[in-house]
């Protein structure tokens, strides 16, 4: 069971990232880049990423475990944030202060953030072990680091990716047993600060107050995409609502464009997709051997799954439009990248539990796992 | 790790992948929904917004002057509406929309007064406000692109230019000479056919044919190139060249306008045509008429005169009388006739006024335009001719009227053509055949009088009047040709020998000639005056005259006849050849010099 899930999530990735650069190809057609700007840039990510989930996976995830590595990386996570919001390092774009120009490629941290705290919260927690009751230790360490890092992700702004964040390292918590009743004052404190946000900013309070405006538009273009589609599509790079009718079709939108060209076949298939990675991926979280397995892989699924969910609902116009990408298939390097890292998390924590079911022992006392 | 703990984990687990499952569910249901159910549902309409169509100008084809100087073109322009509503106008500041009306004026060459009004006044349609109007339709690119430029929002809001819709294309026919040869040329109206003139006798060669591509189009209805469904290209109209030269015109013009401030009258015309091949080289209507702006011209000036007035002629039909009786035989040069002394005869009651010349030869008679002389040449050619196979009373006058092209039209290619009045000879009265060889109670037009004077300058061989040389296609192909065309030959060259001698006369004061005026300084001129009386509620007067002068030269090889005709002159001179033999003076010698036709008159030595 586990090790057909495992192949599973691996066989998904591949075919969710081959498809992906496809869609993306056709779908930036129009976006006055030429006509192989957009599959160049995501085909050099593709491959990257697919080298990192083969480094990744090979990684044994209790080397996280150390502490250097482990503060490591929170500081990492902050100075990454820090450089954003440096002028000459950050670049910023329609007013947002989301990349870090290096060279001829743009990196937007948030999207290793979340797999980031993902790891970290997985790790710190497992050295917790029983002090997570503590109130300093269990609460106000690992919330004072989220709060810093929503509060960077705040600056930019990206209201979307400083959701998402939240949402994963809450759920690390909870299921860490930080305890419900302070994961919901921290819920409490979080929808404070979003109320505290809304209320200091007219155009925001405009937004929520009437959302019939501009955001509107979008997602009606995205339901006439799908609508266009039928079932099989109007054929791959025919579709009209790429021709600048929906706005972002080959980023946040791109599952309109899928539903366009190809139809409820192939949205259908995506949505397919996306279903049994979750379910693979929770197999796997629940196949894990400790704390900080479960907490890691249940953790990179929901960075797939939960954004993948989300996109949809917001695309098929379930939600209001938020800014979200849809792992593998939005073009954007990083969440590519990013994505491909929550994979071989997630399939290290496989490979681990499956080595350790077959010989206990010799795997247990290996830290890192190179073979 | 105990159980305890990862129990607890896997419920949380499991609760969250259930919620997002239950997510996913819900988007499952509305991708159905989306997909399926929508497109299927009645009155569902798919987007019909990706394919536009654009209009390509089929052009209308140009007017060229028998040197290819174009007299009207069409240029490609657009036409400019105001909307007052436009929302890009409510983005600027009160100041510049105040300042704005003003500057699109300057831009537009619109009047303020208009343009203020297009920005601020209304009017009402069927009840409903109408806030967008129509201002002009421009035509210069440069004006095109300074409006395109300033109306981009990426023009700082003090410059912009909001409220001005130019997208509609628009084909503007310009005429680069303004109102010279308006009547000949005639005007485009507002659905671009072609009323009077050439415009609307050629208007089946000239109007173009708008093509059209049909195209899918982004959102920002620009075209998506590989993706255009139908491509109709345009068909641009055929040029139409006319015999007339863009510069006789303008000589003819400027004289003309100066005769009639001169002599104070109300119209004239004056035509050159070529003797050998009947082409019009200059056709001038005065008051004239500007195609372009046709509106503000009052309607019956609209017409050409040249071509669609009939008026008695008065003397210049002597010519035409005495050729036909040289030809018919019924007189020869030295034929005497006994004008008498009293300056008036009377004949079936009334009495033609005349000066009193005693006995005068038949070939004095066109010299000093002897009304009487005229009137008795006139009574013998009514006598029934058996050997012409005229066998009634006047019949034989009537077909010398009809063989010189009077009473028909001449098919000249210029709508609304008359044809003259020529009753048939069974209706003529008694006194008919004394006044009609004199130019009484017979109409004609310019262009058939002018035709009669060449014909006989070309030898008796009667030619089509034209004013087209030619037609070709957008791309250069001949459609029409237009080769000269003989329509009969009503005299003998021998008698139009005799006659040019005779006329010649006319401008030689020592012969006792009428037309003294008229004679030029480097060509012998054979020509005749004429003082046509106008009928005013129908009855002579003393006042009004068509004061008229034809004439054709070099006398001693005919290369171009003149006519002259001024309506009404006013001022102290109103005959013929103290009106209408200067003016002809004034033009033909400069043509003569223009079109290189060589002298045959040389100044007297020390004169």
């Amino acid at each position: 069971m586990l090790k057909f899930c495992v192949r599973m999530v691996m066989m998904l990735t591949f075919a969710m990232a081959a498809f992906g650069l496809l869609i993306v190809s056709y779908a930036g057609k129009s976006q006055g880049q030429g006509p192989y700007h957009f599959f160049i840039m995501q085909a050099a990510f593709l491959v990257a990423g697919l080298i990192a989930a083969a480094v990744i996976c090979r990684v044994d995830y209790r080397f996280f475990r150390n502490p250097a590595i482990l503060w490591t990386l929170g500081a990492v996570m902050v100075v990454a944030l820090l450089m954003v919001l440096t002028p000459g390092i950050g670049k910023s774009v329609k007013g947002s202060h989301r990349w870090i120009a290096l060279g001829p490629i743009n990196v937007q941290p948030v999207e290793f953030v979340k797999v980031g705290m993902v790891v970290f919260l997985s790790a710190y927690l497992e050295r917790l072990g029983g002090m997570v009751n503590r109130f300093r230790q269990g609460f106000l360490i690992p919330v004072g680091l989220l709060g810093v890092v929503a509060g960077l992700l705040v600056l930019q702004p990206d209201f979307g990716g400083t959701a998402v964040v939240c949402f994963l390292s809450g759920l690390m918590l909870l299921m860490g047993g930080v305890g419900v009743r302070k994961c919901l004052a921290l819920a409490v404190l979080g929808l404070l600060a979003i109320g505290l946000l809304v209320l200091t900013n007219e155009n925001r309070m405009r937004r929520l107050m009437n959302e019939k405006e501009g955001e509107n538009y979008q997602a009606q273009q995205s339901e006439i995409a799908f609508r266009n589609g039928g079932m099989f599509g109007v054929g791959l790079g025919e579709g009209m609502q790429k021709e600048h009718y929906l706005p972002e079709c080959h980023t946040d939108f791109v599952f309109a464009v899928i539903g366009e060209d190809l139809g409820l076949v192939a949205t259908g298939a995506v949505w397919t997709a996306f279903v049994l990675l979750l379910g693979c991926g929770t197999v796997i979280a629940f196949r894990a051997r400790d704390k900080q397995g479960m907490l890691l892989a249940f953790g990179a699924t929901m960075v797939l799954c939960a954004q993948g969910a989300a996109n949809m609902a917001v695309v098929t116009h379930v939600f209001p439009t938020k800014g979200l990408a849809l792992p593998f298939f939005s073009y954007g390097g990083s969440c590519l990248l990013a994505s491909f890292c929550a994979v071989g998390l997630l399939l290290g924590v496989g490979r681990v539990t499956l080595e350790e079911e077959a010989s206990p022992e010799s795997a247990a006392k290996r830290l890192l796992s190179l073979d | 790790m105990e159980a305890r703990e990862r129990t607890y984990a896997r419920r949380w687990m499991l609760a969250v992948a259930l919620g997002v499952a239950g997510l996913f569910c819900v988007v499952a249901a509305k991708l159905v929904k989306l997909h399926l159910i929508d497109p299927s549902a009645p009155g569902y309409r798919a987007p019909t917004n990706y394919v536009s169509t654009y209009r390509l100008l089929g052009l209308r084809g140009r007017i060229l002057d028998r040197n290819g100087v174009a007299l009207a073109e069409s240029l490609s322009g657009r036409v400019v509406y105001v909307d007052q509503n436009d929302p890009k106008l409510k983005a600027l500041s009160e100041e510049r929309r105040a300042e704005l009306p003003l500057e699109l004026a300057k831009l537009l060459g619109v009047s303020q007064e208009k343009m203020l009004d297009a920005f601020n006044g209304y009017h009402t349609y069927r009840g409903r406000r109408v806030t967008s109007r129509k201002v002009c339709e421009i035509s210069d690119d440069a004006v095109i692109r300074e409006l395109a430029r300033r109306s981009s929002l990426s023009t700082p809001k003090s410059e912009r230019i909001a409220g001005v819709d130019f997208s509609q294309p628009l084909a503007v026919r310009s005429h680069p000479n303004g109102a010279r040869l308006g009547h000949t040329l005639g005007y485009i109206n507002n659905d671009g056919v072609g009323v009077y003139g050439v415009e609307q006798r050629f208007d089946s060669h000239l109007s173009g044919k708008d093509g059209t591509i049909v195209t899918m189009v982004d959102a920002r209805r620009r075209e998506i190139r590989d993706r255009r469904l139908e491509e109709n290209p345009p068909v641009h109209g055929d040029d139409v060249t006319l015999t007339i030269d863009n510069n006789i015109q303008y000589i003819i013009e400027s004289a003309l306008s100066k005769a009639l401030e001169r002599f104070q009258a109300d119209s004239g015309i004056i035509l050159v045509q070529r003797v050998r091949t009947g082409e019009i080289l200059g056709m001038a209507t005065l008051p004239g008429f500007d195609p372009q702006e046709y509106g503000s011209f009052p309607q019956e000036q609209w017409k050409n005169i040249a071509v669609s007035r009939n008026y008695e002629p008065g003397s210049v039909m002597k010519a035409v009388t005495v050729a036909m009786a040289l030809e018919y035989g019924i007189i020869t040069e030295r034929t005497p006739f006994d004008v008498g002394q009293k300056g008036y005869w009377v004949y079936a009651g009334k009495p033609l006024r005349d000066h009193a010349y005693g006995i005068v030869h038949a070939k004095e008679i066109l010299a000093r335009s002897s009304n009487i002389g005229t009137a008795m040449i006139g009574l013998r050619m009514a006598e029934p001719c058996p050997r012409l196979g005229a066998t009634k009373p006047n019949e034989l006058l009537w077909r010398a009227f009809r063989a010189m092209g009077f009473g028909q039209t001449t098919g000249i290619e210029l709508v609304g053509e008359e044809a003259g009045i020529l009753r048939h000879f069974s209706q003529w009265d008694k006194l008919s055949p004394t006044r009609m060889p004199i130019g009484q109670g017979i109409s004609v037009t310019a262009v058939q009088l002018c035709n009669a004077y060449a014909t006989i300058a070309n030898g008796g061989v009667r030619m089509r009047p034209t004013i087209l040389k030619e037609i070709r296609a957008h791309d250069g192909t001949l459609v029409r040709d237009n080769p000269p065309e003989v329509l009969g030959r009503p005299l003998s060259p021998e008698v139009c020998r005799k006659m040019l001698l005779m006329l010649q006369a006319v401008t030689d004061r020592s012969q006792g000639g009428t037309a003294g005026k008229a004679a030029l300084r480097s060509y012998t001129v054979a020509g005749k005056t004429g003082t046509g009386q106008i009928p005013v509620n129908g009855s002579y007067n003393h006042s009004d005259y068509n004061a008229s002068f034809v004439g054709i030269y070099p006398a001693s090889a005919p290369e171009l006849v003149i006519l002259v005709t001024i309506e009404r002159p006013k001022g102290p001179y109103r005959m013929g050849g103290s009106v209408a033999a200067p003016t002809f003076a004034d033009v033909a010698e400069e043509i003569g010099h223009y079109l290189g036709i060589p002298a045959d008159k040389f100044p007297k030595e020390g004169a």
